[in-house]
Formats: structure tokens, C-alpha cells, sequence
């Protein structure tokens, strides 16, 4: 993939296109940047010609910040996520360097982002008719269709979605209720969806793609944008803004936009943290898009990370939330984690990249070197204990559906066994809402030390076998359970006499009818793996 | 003036039929007759602006690939295309033997995936409804891809010619139509026949068209909810 650099308009600071790409390839030396030298601020079609005619997937533009042209265009992002708007200081003030080494970083970071940012399929587009921020007016639209764009949505990608566990968790998250199931995989419906991200930070598998929100291309992003180089940049505060709301903060504000701030995840806070930031800004911006449930969820994200930060002995402070900080709120959070900066969160230790929060964690409690204790009284970490009441467990294996997999039963085991890995739970909560004999208790808890845990038994349980050729039926709990509810609603169990000892081939057909015909047990018993789950393991 | 055409919404309607009309040719089987129209309609080169966007790698590499094949046939003999051609057409869709790709939304949408299943039914029923019914000359179910294609095309034109009449109604009912059967009908299942016609298909051509139909189906499903709304 070619990405491309423009300067537009005359810049005092002198800096030219060549000059900053080769700073970028400096920094991030897998990024090849293409420069272009505009006369002026192109708009937004213009610049979609030349990026077609040169066969770039994504175009940077760094601009004056004064630049009205550039601005407009800044506010189209949400309709051009192949296009990222900078802007370099005019003048050469004393902090030009900084500034430059700013804008550097940043377009080192949105090149790696943008080389691994999921290809843009017609299922992330919604189509709308605007003319600027207006609707457009019924004369207009019969006379042209100059307004008509399309915005990027989320799209689920089906290969993913466990929508077949019964998860829906992400229909639930969807303020614009334009998520349902079809099927068993989950749809996004582009004409109802306004892009706020919601469904992607409630998917507990990953499964729903937002170019420019993916944890891939946003974990190489930040680790480009603050370890690439020979010298790290000082005291850097990661700022996650507004699309339409960025290219304004000065350093040491490394900025890293998102299509829509509702997307925010504390997997992207803490991952900034753990690559290097001392502090981290969410800047909801001042959109006339903003949602109003928008603050509500972005602070239960961030009152996430920070109970994490809290429990691994980190300062929360360190996160803050500022709808369109001005200059003076921006210099009191810089000089707030300015101080803490000498205790710099240590890098995590190489290996595969984090990229989930159990992982990522698991690796900054580990990094942190100290005996981080358990946690109970937290209100947002997605972490969880599952308990199981063994006398009410049946092990019937509803729970087992987990989303993540958390939860595992291997049937064909002997005694079967209910798992559980506390590193892959989330608390959505599905297995208790699936379980019917309420036998599950779940408890929002960090414990650091578990992450590292290997998966332990919940319950374990016998398995009766058919009499006739030893295939196992059932957990011996789940045919008692089976036993008492019948008896509570017939009276009589004698219904049950036969499924109680035969498996469903000896029951129908307990003689083979004739060569290779019929029913015939292997060894072990039929049908010993199927309808299990298969275990995760880390 | 040319400019200005290309922008109205008529004249998208109009290209959006022509392209509709062109895939639906496409999915026939292939004659050397089809083939010289095909070779020498032109719509498909033109897809990419027709959306509005021009940005959409997954459409745009479709739509490329799928024109690129096209290009080659008029250097051909049609004959010798529609040769070619037909035997991958006869394996996909027709048969007589088991079809990896059947070309009938019954087969995707009923349980049990067999033909003339209640959405070939309600297919029928979205015809008659706005006012069209099946040539005596096509003995096909009317659930077969190419007739939805050419009945979104038809509509899309009587759709263009509402636009320039200004019956406010007709035309919110046809936009309407339009998005029903796309949300209904063809957006449910244009994808699961691309994806099988990529496993099975020895044919370039036709994994290419069966991408391209189900990505512009998808995107053009966003650009009528739109319209709709646009228009009270």
C-alpha cells in the first residue's frame, strides 16, 4: 500500500514535503511516505482525484493552522478516513523543533496505522445527503446530488462473530438500534448507524471492524508514534480526539484521532500508558455530531482504565477527559503528568502484541513488578470472576457458550469438567443469563496475578454411560436436574427411564438392522466430542 | 451541462439502472449475442463514480476486475466467449448435476435450501406489485439473480423518469420499492452467491461479476435509504 504526503499553501516555517517525509522515514523506517507539494489547500474531491490518479490508499495533509480550506476539510474525516488532516505552525517560534518533531511523530504513527487498517468493503458505507452541515434543502437535491457522501460505519466481520453463543452483546450497545441478528451473526445496518463506535468496544471477541478504530493498526500507530527513533520523545501525553476535532493541541500532545471518540477502549488508554506515554487525553471535541449519550459512555471507559491503572499501583490522574480543552486546561494536565513523569509506566516485555486487555494487562502487572492486589469494589474494569454453586450446577454446558470462551466443558472428558479462564472473561454476564439453574455467581474483580493463571475447574461431574454400549449420555447432575423437573411437573419420572440409561442410538435402534446399517458404537461410545465448545487456551 | 447531468439524480438513477441491467445480462446464460452487448455497453466501466465515492477498495478492485474482463472479449470472437463461457454458466447455475452456485434466492434464504421456496413466492409477489410480470418467453423462476437484477434496474429507471416528472408520491413509493427489495430480497443474498460462486467458479468472469453484484448491491442499498429519506 502507497500512502502519500501533502503540503498545501506556502508554510513560513520553509518545511517542505520531502523534508518531512524523509524526518517520517527517519522515525518509522517501514513507512515510505510520497510527497506532494501543493500550491494551495486542494478540497476534498481534488484531492480524491490525485490520490486515485497516483494510486495512494491514504493521504496525509499538513496544512497552516490558520487555514480555513483546511479546516473545512478536516470536518469532512468521518466521510474520508483515508485522509488525515495536520497542521504545522507558521513561523519559526522557539518551539517550532518540538512542534515539527510533533507532527512528525504523528505522521510516522497514522502511516503505520494506515498500512494496517482493514480494507474499506462496501458494508462500512452510509450513504447521506448533506450540503455543509446543513440537510439539504428539496430544491437543491432535485437540481443536484452535490451533497450526497458517505460516511464509514462499523461492519461485523462474520468470521468472527459469535452471535451463534446467543452474545448479542453488541445489539444491546447500539443507541441507534441498528445492530440485529441475522441468523446467528450480528448486522450492522449502515443506514440506521451514526458511526459512534459504541459496538466496537462492547464486542468481546473483536469481531466488529471500524477503519481507524482496530486495535491492530491503532497498537501500531502509538508504538510508531512514541518509541520510534533514536531519542523517544519527552514526556509525551497521547491525546485520543475527535476526527473533526484534532490538529490543535501542541506538544508534548501526541494526537491520534478517532473516527468517533464513542469508540474509545481501555485496552487504546493503557496501551498508550504501556508504550511510553506519561498521560493520557480524551478529547470529545466540540462536533455538532456529538451524541447524548456519548460523555456518559466515554467516562464509564475511562473510569475503566483508570481502576485498572489504580489496582496496578499507577496514578489514575494520569487519564483525564476534556470535551475541547483551551490552552490553559491543556498546560495544567502537561504540567499535572509532567510530574509524574519521572515514575514513567516501565515497558512491558517483548513477545506478541497485546491486543487484549486480559493480555495487556496480564503484561503491565507483570511489568510493574509489584504485588498488585486483588479488587473488589470496582464499578467499570471488564473483568470478572465466575463462581459456580456446585450443588445447583448441573453441567449441562449453557454457560459454556461464553463469548470469549472463558468458559470451557470438554464432554468427552472423564469426569467432565466446567473451566474457567479469568484472563478471557469480560463480565458480560451471558453464561448467567444462560444458565438455568442459576448456579452462577459473578464478580467484577482485577486481580492481576490471576491473569497469568492457567484455567481452573469450576465443577466436575461423573458421566453416566449408555448400558448397552458405554457412549456417554450426560453429566449424571444434568439427568437428575432433568429427573426433578420432570417429577415437579408430571408427578412421574418413568418417562425418563430409558434416556436416563440409553444413548439416542440404542434407544431407537438397539439392534444393528443390517450390514454397515444401524447403530454402531465406537469404541468409547458416539458422538463423544460433538456439541462441546472448543476450549481457548492462552 | 454534462456536468450537471452527471450529478442529478435522475442521472444517477439512469446509470443505476444501465448497471443493474448490465449485471442482470450478465447472469444470463452466456449467448454470443449477450456477449457483443456486454462487450460493448460501457456500464461497467463507469461504476466506480457512480456511487458518489470513489474510495471504496473493495468495490472499486471489484468493479476493476470485473471490467478488465470485459475489455478483453472485444478483441474476441463472441462465439468463442460465449463458448467459453457457457460451460462454467451450465456447472455453477444449471446443471443437471449438483450446482455449487444456484442462482435462486430460495436456495439461500429456505431452510432447507431447496428452489421455489416462499421467498421465490414473495419475489413474484414484489413483481406483480409494482406493476411488472415475466416475459412468456422466460420459463425461469423469478427468484433467478438475473431477473431481481433487471427488475431493480427497471424500477431504477421509472425511477429516473419520476424525478423529472415530479410526482412527489410516485416517487417516494418507487424509492421505497426499491429499498424494500433490496432489503428483503437481494441484500439478504448476493453475498452468500459470491461467496460460493469464489470456492467453485473456474471462471474468472464470473467471480468477478459475483463480487462485484453483491459489493454494489451493498452499497447501493445505503444510497437509496438515503434518497428515500431525502425525498418526504
Amino acid at each position: 500500500m502507497r500512502t502519500g504526503l501533502a503540503l498545501a499553501g506556502r508554510l513560513r516555517s520553509a518545511a517542505t514535503a520531502r523534508d518531512l517525509a524523509t524526518r517520517v522515514g527517519r522515525l518509522a523506517p517501514r513507512e515510505h511516505l510520497e510527497p506532494l507539494d501543493l500550491p494551495a489547500v486542494p478540497t476534498r474531491r481534488e484531492l480524491d482525484r490525485l490520490a486515485t490518479s497516483r494510486g495512494l490508499a491514504a493521504v496525509a495533509l499538513v496544512a497552516a493552522p490558520g487555514d480555513a480550506g483546511a479546516r473545512e476539510l478536516r470536518r469532512s474525516l468521518p466521510v474520508a478516513p483515508w485522509l488525515r488532516v495536520f497542521f504545522l505552525p507558521e513561523g519559526a517560534g522557539e518551539d517550532s523543533a518540538a512542534v515539527v518533531d510533533k507532527t512528525v511523530r504523528e505522521l510516522a504513527g497514522w502511516a503505520a496505522g494506515a498500512a494496517r487498517r482493514p480494507p474499506l468493503g462496501p458494508e462500512h458505507l452510509r450513504a447521506r445527503l448533506r450540503l455543509g452541515d446543513a440537510a439539504v434543502s428539496r430544491r437543491e437535491l432535485w437540481a443536484s446530488l452535490s451533497g450526497l457522501e458517505h460516511a464509514v460505519v462499523p461492519a461485523v466481520d462474520p468470521r468472527q462473530c459469535v452471535g451463534s453463543s446467543r452474545c448479542g452483546l453488541c445489539v444491546g450497545s447500539c443507541p441507534a438500534r441498528a445492530i440485529g441478528l441475522r441468523g446467528d451473526r450480528a448486522v450492522v445496518d449502515p443506514r440506521r448507524c451514526t458511526g459512534c463506535g459504541g459496538c466496537v468496544t462492547a464486542c468481546p471477541v473483536d469481531a466488529i471492524r471500524f477503519p481507524g478504530a482496530t486495535k491492530d493498526e491503532l497498537d501500531a500507530g502509538l508504538a510508531t508514534m512514541l518509541s520510534g527513533g533514536t531519542s523517544p520523545p519527552a514526556s509525551p501525553i497521547v491525546a485520543f480526539t475527535c476526527a473533526r476535532w484534532s490538529g490543535l493541541l501542541p506538544p508534548p500532545y501526541l494526537e491520534c484521532p478517532l473516527p468517533c471518540v464513542g469508540s474509545l477502549s481501555p485496552w487504546m488508554i493503557l496501551r498508550a500508558l504501556s508504550l511510553g506515554a506519561v498521560g493520557v487525553l480524551v478529547a470529545t471535541g466540540d462536533s455538532p455530531c456529538r451524541e447524548a449519550h456519548l460523555p456518559r459512555a466515554v467516562d464509564h471507559q475511562v473510569e475503566a482504565a483508570r481502576e485498572i491503572l489504580e489496582v496496578l499501583g499507577a496514578e489514575p490522574e494520569r487519564v483525564a477527559v476534556l470535551d475541547a480543552p483551551g490552552a490553559e486546561a491543556l498546560a495544567a494536565f502537561s504540567a499535572r503528568t509532567g510530574r509524574l513523569a519521572a515514575r514513567r509506566w516501565p515497558r512491558g516485555p517483548g513477545g506478541p502484541r497485546p491486543l487484549t486487555l486480559g493480555t495487556l494487562v496480564a503484561q503491565m502487572a507483570g511489568a510493574s513488578n509489584g504485588a498488585a492486589a486483588e479488587r473488589r469494589d470496582l464499578q467499570a474494569v471488564p473483568f470478572a470472576s465466575v463462581e459456580v454453586v456446585t450443588a445447583r450446577c448441573s453441567l449441562c454446558g449453557l454457560c459454556a457458550l461464553c463469548p470469549t470462551g472463558a468458559i470451557m466443558q470438554r464432554q468427552a472428558d472423564e469426569p467432565t469438567e466446567l473451566r474457567f479462564h479469568y484472563r478471557a472473561c469480560t463480565g458480560c454476564g451471558v453464561c448467567q443469563r444462560l444458565c438455568p439453574e442459576k448456579a452462577i455467581r459473578l464478580t467484577r474483580l482485577l486481580a492481576p496475578a490471576r491473569l497469568r493463571e492457567a484455567p481452573r475447574t469450576l465443577a466436575r461431574a461423573e458421566l453416566t454411560r449408555c448400558e448397552r454400549c458405554g457412549a456417554p449420555i450426560a453429566p449424571a447432575p444434568m439427568l437428575a436436574a432433568v429427573r426433578r423437573r420432570v417429577a415437579a411437573r408430571h408427578g412421574s419420572v418413568q418417562i425418563l427411564d430409558g434416556i436416563g440409561r440409553l444413548c439416542p442410538g440404542c434407544r431407537l435402534f438397539p439392534e444393528p438392522v443390517g450390514p454397515g446399517a444401524g447403530h454402531r458404537p465406537r469404541e468409547g461410545g458416539h458422538d463423544a466430542s460433538s456439541r462441546v465448545p472448543s476450549a481457548v487456551d492462552a | 451541462m454534462r456536468a450537471r447531468s452527471r450529478r442529478s439524480p435522475a442521472g444517477l438513477a439512469r446509470r443505476r439502472s444501465r448497471l443493474y441491467r448490465f449485471l442482470a445480462r450478465a447472469f444470463a446464460p452466456p449467448t454470443p449475442r449477450a456477449v457483443r452487448e456486454l462487450a460493448h455497453d460501457g456500464a461497467v466501466r463507469a461504476a466506480g463514480p457512480l456511487l458518489g465515492v470513489a474510495r471504496v477498495p473493495a468495490l472499486d478492485a471489484a468493479f476493476a476486475t470485473l471490467a478488465a474482463r470485459v475489455a478483453r472479449w472485444e478483441r474476441q470472437p463472441p462465439a468463442r466467449v460465449a463458448r467459453a463461457l457457457g460451460g462454467t454458466y451450465q456447472r455453477l447455475f444449471v446443471g443437471p448435476y449438483h450446482l455449487p452456485a444456484p442462482p435462486y434466492e430460495s436456495c439461500y434464504r429456505s431452510p432447507d435450501g431447496r428452489v421455489m421456496g416462499e421467498a421465490a413466492v414473495a419475489v413474484g409477489q414484489d413483481y406483480a406489485e409494482a406493476g411488472f410480470a415475466l416475459a412468456p418467453e422466460v420459463h425461469d423462476l423469478p427468484d433467478h439473480i438475473a431477473l431481481e437484477l433487471m427488475f431493480l434496474g427497471l424500477l431504477a429507471r421509472e425511477e429516473a423518469a419520476l424525478w423529472h416528472g415530479g410526482d412527489r408520491d410516485a416517487l417516494a413509493a418507487c424509492l421505497r420499492r426499491e429499498e424494500g427489495f433490496l432489503v428483503e430480497h437481494l441484500g439478504r443474498w448476493a453475498g452468500a452467491l459470491a461467496e460460493r460462486v469464489r470456492r467453485a467458479s473456474p471462471s474468472a468472469f464470473y467471480r468477478a461479476l459475483a463480487a462485484a453484484t453483491a459489493a454494489y448491491v451493498a452499497a447501493d442499498l445505503t444510497l437509496v435509504g438515503a434518497l428515500r429519506e431525502a425525498v418526504p
